[in-house]
């Protein structure tokens, strides 16, 4: 039996919702600061705290990026 | 979002690309890739024999037979000669050429020194010798690699024999691939390979490649 129209509707826009927030969800995410350092062995850490040497390391890293400024596009 | 595409191509030896290397050499540039690196690990392995020398006793530096054990020498070895500017210039402009998300690099000597940069040696000097400093400070020893992202772009920084590179990247740039040629481009420096200039093969995306070759094919 065929489902009433008002919920085909219902359905599409919940479905839609979800899937805006799925992505609001990956974007946040993404675009979360992080710091990863490695050391010989394959040894890794992850420096995105709220310490201060991990402040320093973004304050560090922002001077570098502004030192390189835009990227020239051709 | 989309991913970023790095116009790169690969050789079939897994060794990847060297500055001066032919893009679509065939054959040919793996061979003789393969023949450098052994000879590196062949030279280490005459004259750093003696362990008890002093010389050679980090980590790297443990026996280990043939494969990992090359690279291991490689990474944990210091360059011996000087290198020079136009050859740092010159790996840093294939790096430029290579990685189309790049903002900026610096390729950074032993005692700190810019060897070639993208701006402003001086600023690039002070700004990664601090990054390194912090960074070497967080993990308590001495950092291998950096992979830093924010909002604003993604820092990559890269020891290797002594030698420092330093990249700037847009945001969402390939992690192990910028760092797979940063590595490329100081061993290939350390090694005294490089040349000074990117010569793409025909075919190569490169937009150097001289106008006359472009309508051949018809």
């Amino acid at each position: 039996m065929a489902p009433k129209p008002h919920r085909v509707l219902l359905d599409r826009v919940s479905g839609y919702a979800d899937e805006a927030a799925a992505y609001m969800r990956r974007r946040r995410a993404s675009r979360r600061p992080f710091a990863r350092l490695y050391y010989k062995g394959g040894r890794a850490e992850d420096h995105a705290g709220d310490s201060a040497v991990d402040g320093e390391l973004f304050v560090a890293a922002g001077r570098l990026i502004e030192v390189a400024g835009k990227r020239q596009r051709p | 979002m989309a991913p970023c595409r790095r116009p790169r191509a690969r050789s079939g030896g897994g060794g990847g690309l060297w500055i001066g290397q032919q893009i679509d050499g065939g054959g040919e540039a793996d061979r003789d890739h393969r023949g450098r690196i052994t000879g590196v690990a062949a030279d280490r392995k005459e004259d750093g024999g003696d362990r008890a020398d002093g010389d050679d006793g980090d980590p790297g530096g443990s026996g280990q037979g043939h494969g990992a054990g090359i690279l291991a020498e490689m990474a944990d070895g210091e360059t011996s000669g000087a290198i020079s500017g136009d050859a740092a210039e010159g790996a840093l402009a294939y790096l430029t050429e290579m990685s189309p998300d790049l903002r900026g690099a610096a390729i950074l000597g032993p005692e700190g020194a810019v060897l070639a940069a993208s701006g402003h040696p001086d600023r690039w000097r002070e700004d990664a010798a601090a990054l390194l400093e912090v960074a070497d400070r967080a993990g308590g020893e001495p950092v291998e690699q950096i992979h830093l992202g924010t909002e604003q772009g993604e820092v990559f920084a890269l020891r290797h024999a002594g030698l420092t590179a330093v990249a700037v990247t847009e945001r969402f740039a390939l992690a192990s691939l910028t760092f797979f040629d940063m590595r490329s481009l100081l061993r290939d420096l350390v090694a005294a390979k490089p040349l000074p200039t990117f010569t793409p093969q025909e075919g190569g995306r490169s937009r150097q490649r001289p106008r006359g070759e472009e309508g051949n094919g018809a």
